[in-house]
């Protein structure tokens, strides 16, 4: 023990330091997704940063062109091009819709078009914006973007398929056919949203 | 020659835990510190934004007075309004939802190549620091985006929302302190 006391003192203070600094501080996944992307020499990260409006849910409504339930059918590759900012990445994702909640149209099939992607050696990094899965059933509270803001549509889809989202607070997720759970994970009752959509919706 | 070893040994291991589990720390800090650092640095401790791209010049002089409330906080790091700068700010259509936005650029060894901010149109603002509940404070809004600049992330938890990173804002709100967390943070990285 004496023999090796230098190296035990080396130890345990490398872990009191570790331990309470690991046990202060939780490593984000975000922090570890930056570092990851940026370790490339010749990649470049793009972050968006964006402050989110305080709204409650009946102001988005009353802001939304279309409430839909649907699935997520495809999440397209990224593309670079104007998406309200000139030279801006973006990804669009193709719901199929099962039903409209209000803002009815005829498309079956609708494109969500969100800030953010990976072409190249280049990636934007939204974590504002929504994520989608394929396969995933989502309530979404959406509005169409001016045209001149757009970029170019994906085959099959016409101006009318195209929507924005209220960012993070636009999509639920549908845990069965009557419960939905927000942006923070809270699980709410299927009518009770609808309900809020058919009472903001009603003429003043 | 044995002991002489060991004892060079030991301070190795101790310097070695300092500087790469603290910085490695610090990196990673989070909500609880009242502060999120991005990780990115800039190569410099000046910079410079240009706002001549926005016609009304009480919005620039409450962009600018959000650049000075950073500028005021201890660590040296400063921005300054400059006519000649690549990094911009705007007043544009951004879409229906979110007030303002904030891009930037790092390359592979995590420094800023460029930078952007945009205001977005869609909204009223106001700039005499007396927003109505349908308008948006343009110096409140350009603090937070300041923040961004200086590399300080947004703060999700309702317990940070006097921090100025904390990422939503309603209308008709002001907020122009640094909390600190804000100040934390600023200290660490800079």
């Amino acid at each position: 023990m004496q023999k090796h006391k230098y190296i035990i003192i080396a130890a345990v203070t490398m872990a009191i330091v570790a331990g309470a600094l690991v046990g202060y501080n939780n490593i984000t996944g975000k922090n570890d997704d930056i570092e990851t992307i940026s370790q490339s020499e010749n990649s470049t990260t793009i972050t968006m940063s964006a402050i989110v409006p305080e709204l409650t849910i009946e102001e988005i409504i009353k802001a939304s062109d279309a409430t839909v339930i649907g699935t997520v059918k495809e999440i397209l590759t990224a593309q670079r091009g104007k998406f309200f900012v000139d030279d801006i990445i973006y990804h669009d994702v193709i719901v199929e819709v099962k039903r409209y909640i209000s803002g009815g149209n005829e498309q079956q099939e609708i494109v969500i078009r969100l800030f953010g992607g990976t072409i190249d050696d280049t990636t934007m990094i939204t974590e504002s914006e929504p994520e989608f899965k394929e396969g995933e059933q989502v309530l979404l509270l959406l509005y169409h973007p001016p045209e001149d803001s757009m970029n170019a549509l994906p085959e099959g889809i016409n101006k009318f398929g195209l929507f924005h989202i209220f960012g993070k607070e636009g999509k639920f997720t549908l845990h069965d056919e009557n419960t939905v759970c927000n942006s923070k994970n809270e699980s709410i009752p299927l009518s009770i949203i609808e309900n809020k959509i058919n009472e903001a919706l009603k003429p003043e | 020659m044995n002991k002489c070893w060991k004892k060079s040994l030991t301070i190795l291991l101790i310097l070695l835990s300092i500087t790469v589990i603290i910085p490695a720390s610090i990196v990673n800090a989070d909500e609880e510190d009242g502060y999120i650092y991005s990780g990115h640095h800039w190569a410099v401790t000046t910079v410079y934004f240009d706002h001549t791209n926005i016609a009304n010049m009480d919005v620039r002089t409450a962009i600018t007075l959000g650049a000075s409330t950073w500028n005021a906080a201890p660590p040296n790091f400063n921005m300054y309004a400059w006519s000649g700068s690549n990094y911009d700010w705007y007043l544009d259509y951004i879409g229906n939802y979110y007030p303002a936005l904030t891009f930037h650029s790092v390359n592979g060894a995590n420094e800023i190549t460029w930078i952007a901010t945009y205001l977005n149109s869609y909204y009223t603002w106001s700039t005499d620091g007396t927003p109505t509940a349908s308008e948006y404070d343009v110096q409140t809004i350009a603090v937070h985006e300041f923040g961004h600049w200086l590399n300080l992330g947004d703060l999700e938890e309702e317990y940070n929302e006097d921090e100025i990173m904390y990422h939503s804002r309603g209308m008709g709100e002001v907020q122009l302190s640094l909390g600190s967390g804000d100040e934390a943070g600023i200290d660490v990285i800079y």
